[in-house]
């Protein structure tokens, strides 16, 4: 009996030896790992940081503004870019209004704003009619219209919107500077 | 020698005891010791980490991690990136001569004969030799493999909108530690955390009030003015009438944030202003803020104030007229309208037509107990705190004669910043609240501070309105946006009377005056020439400021969402 109760002894102290042994040297390889992962996110954290103040230095407003300037000819937001949704139904082309949700080509905008159009004839003009619920009711709500070229001059520039196109481009021409 | 048989029993069964006893005991021993050093594991296995704090003979110097500013729309205003700072161990230097002819021309700004004595002194293990490098800098400089030579990460703090937010986010010196503005009072108020190494601080980001494209607008209309007008300097604001939160703050010529001492743009360099006590107002140009830490005479734009406070205590009543035919005369100084002005003038002429010797028979019938108690009550008499530093005191004359009360009717006298007259207007036209002007979002505003009767706002409100439809004010006139405002033209105090030939021309507005939301400032120091195109002759603020102010608001007002009221004779 005694004899029986020495051997399982001896042989959970043994067990108890290989586990500990086991588990310090798990403990170990996983303090390395957190200490591995603590590295790499502080490594991480210090790159979006640096890549946060750089997206920062790029989208400065007067950057982005002088690049939409030459780049897109666009221009500030003039308080004639705000139409009533009311205007915009009663101007609707009748049939040639293109699909739902398809955007006006551009040379369209560009050629109302070169024939020298006021600015709300414009801003009808380049609006979808086919997205507007034929009945509204003349609404005073105000809508928001992406802002027109600028004048015509900068509309009509041919090789602006070409360049416009790689961004890469501009970053390279920012540089340049 | 021979024992009996039963003695010698006894003896070996005591021996066999005391045998088994001493095993037991051993046992014990052993089962009790590794029991405790298992029990110790078990604690450190289970206890919490404690933070080794180093201790270390070499100096090192303590740098702050800081929070990131942002600004209302979450754009980074300043933020800390880890850079590599290189440094020397004197001891391990072989050949300081080699070392310094390797980095000498790299760091051609670095007086090297110290440097060298530093380098020589072999008893110091630590010396800065460049903080704050580029990575291909550092990269070079390893690549030379000169012992002794090693580098360390550092915080240092970015302002990727430089020049445009400094006077509002402030700056920091080369150990992180706020030294201007929003960052003093992140250092003071918020808290920053100390950093032995580039590990950023994990407190969350720092919103301001302020919008970036708002301050980029009225920048850009402020810059643009000043070479128009040839005008030395030029501050400006947009703030919610309601809350007091600055929408864009500005005072220009500003500097880079990240070279603090040179003042970025020379075109107004040298304007020491003569009325600017402040401490901080007294240094190099660009660094002065003359929107919230500098106090000027401010002229005209402080009529609403009178007017408000005769209207508010009763001393007039709206359907009032004053006669400004007359000359004014108070201890030995005579003022007389021009003959375009003079008349029998109703408040909202006084008002329209900038009357001087309305204003001052105001202020006169108010009192000068009256009209110090309304111009403390507005705050422009006080000292204005906010996150954009510690304000100067508004100066008053002493000692205090009849005169000043005249003069203090039509904006002389009184030296107080332009926030503080911007601020005062907003409770004039917001139904009468003070409010405090900040730029770090806050959720615990005080409540508001009713400090006029709402039937006192609504009639200035019109007098604001009326002066832009008709008066001095038309100029700044925006089609749809309904702009009301009041412009004021001050000659520069210098020692001893006031300098003809310089001016401060400003314009104090609000906008859509229905029901006032933003109120903006636009003040230009010393301008030489009109902004308005139409406009021949003086630079006044009505050809200057409030041109100006329309044009920010025809660029700002859509920024801030509001849609122009839609006017049938609009082009």
């Amino acid at each position: 009996m005694r004899t029986l109760a020495t051997t399982v002894l001896w042989t959970l102290t043994i067990l108890s030896v290989f586990a500990l042994y086991a588990i310090k040297t798990d403990t170990r390889r996983l303090e390395a790992r957190a200490k591995q992962l603590d590295r790499e996110t502080h490594a991480a954290g210090q790159r979006v940081a640096r890549l946060r103040a750089r997206w920062g230095e790029l989208t400065r407003p007067e950057r982005i503004e002088r690049l939409a300037i030459e780049h897109l000819g666009y221009g500030p937001l003039a308080p004639g870019q705000f139409a009533a949704l009311g205007d915009l139904v009663g101007d609707a082309p009748p049939s040639t209004a293109p699909k739902p949700g398809a955007r006006q080509p551009r040379a369209r905008q560009q050629r109302s704003a070169a024939r020298g159009e006021r600015g709300d004839r414009r801003i009808r003009r380049a609006t979808s009619a086919s997205v507007l619920p034929k009945q509204t009711p003349a609404s005073r709500t105000q809508t928001h219209i992406p802002a027109a070229p600028v004048s015509p001059q900068q509309a009509r520039r041919p090789a602006a919107p070409v360049r416009a196109a790689t961004a890469t481009g501009i970053l390279a021409e920012e540089k340049a500077r | 020698m021979s024992q009996p048989a039963h003695r010698r029993a006894e003896n070996h069964r005591l021996d066999g005891l005391r045998h088994r006893r001493r095993t037991f005991g051993l046992a014990l021993t052993i089962v009790a010791t590794f029991g405790l050093l298992a029990g110790q594991l078990v604690r450190h296995g289970l206890a919490e980490r404690p933070v080794v704090t180093m201790a270390s003979a070499r100096p090192i110097t303590h740098g702050w991690a800081r929070p990131d500013i942002l600004d209302r729309r979450g754009r980074v205003l300043a933020t800390d990136v880890a850079r590599p700072s290189l440094f020397a161990d004197p001891a391990l230097i072989v050949d300081v001569d080699e070392v310094i002819a390797f980095l000498a021309p790299i760091f051609p700004t670095i007086e090297w004969r110290a440097m060298r004595d530093r380098l020589d002194n072999r008893a110091r293990r630590f010396v800065w030799i460049a903080r704050g490098l580029d990575a291909d800098v550092a990269g070079r400089i390893a690549a030379l493999g000169l012992p002794g030579l090693a580098f360390r990460d550092e915080l240092q703090r970015r302002y990727p909108a430089g020049a445009l937010t400094a006077h509002t986010v402030g700056h920091v010196d080369i150990d992180n530690d706020g030294k201007a503005a929003a960052e003093i009072f992140l250092q003071e108020v918020i808290g920053v955390d100390p950093a032995d190494d580039a590990r950023r601080s994990a407190r969350p980001p720092v919103h301001l009030t302020l919008d970036l494209g708002v301050q980029h607008v009225v920048a850009g209309e402020l810059s643009a003015a000043m070479a128009a007008t040839g005008a030395r300097a030029a501050a400006g604001l947009i703030m919610d009438a309601r809350t007091g939160a600055l929408l864009a703050s500005v005072s220009l010529p500003s500097y880079d944030p990240h070279t603090p001492a040179k003042p970025r743009d020379a075109s107004g360099s040298g304007a020491q202003s003569t009325h600017a006590a402040a401490p901080q107002a007294q240094r190099a140009d660009g660094s002065v803020n003359r929107l919230a830490l500098a106090r000027y005479e401010l002229g005209s734009v402080m009529k609403p104030l009178v007017i408000a406070a005769a209207l508010d205590t009763g001393a007039v009543t709206p359907l009032a007229r004053i006669d400004t035919r007359a000359a004014l005369t108070r201890d030995d100084f005579t003022i007389t309208d021009p003959p375009r002005v003079a008349g029998k003038l109703s408040l909202e002429d006084v008002f329209t037509r900038s009357s001087n010797v309305g204003a001052a028979t105001l202020a006169l019938n108010l009192g000068e107990e009256k009209l110090l108690a309304a111009f403390s009550r507005l705050g422009v008499t006080g000292r204005l705190l906010t996150e954009l530093g510690r304000g100067p005191h508004a100066r008053l004359p002493k000692p205090w004669r009849d005169v000043n009360t005249m003069t203090a009717g039509y904006g002389y006298g009184v030296a107080t910043t332009p926030l503080q007259l911007a601020a005062a207007t907003a409770s004039l036209i917001n139904g009468g609240h003070a409010l405090q002007p900040h730029v770090v979002r806050t959720s615990s505003l005080p409540p508001p501070r009713r400090v006029l009767r709402p039937e006192t706002s609504a009639e200035l409100r019109r007098y604001f309105r009326a002066n832009v439809a008709r008066g001095t004010g038309v100029r700044a006139r925006v089609p749809g946006y309904d702009v009301g405002g009041k412009t004021g033209t001050a000659l520069r105090a210098t020692a001893g009377g006031y300098d003809a030939e310089r001016t401060i021309t400003s314009f104090v507005g609000a906008f859509p005056m229905v029901a006032p939301r933003y109120v903006t400032l636009a003040v230009l120091f010393e301008p030489k020439r009109p902004l308005a195109a139409d406009a021949t002759g003086s630079a006044d603020a009505s050809t200057t400021a409030a041109p100006l102010t329309a044009r920010i608001v025809r660029r700002a007002a859509p920024m801030l969402g509001i849609a122009p009221r839609r006017q049938r004779s609009d082009g």
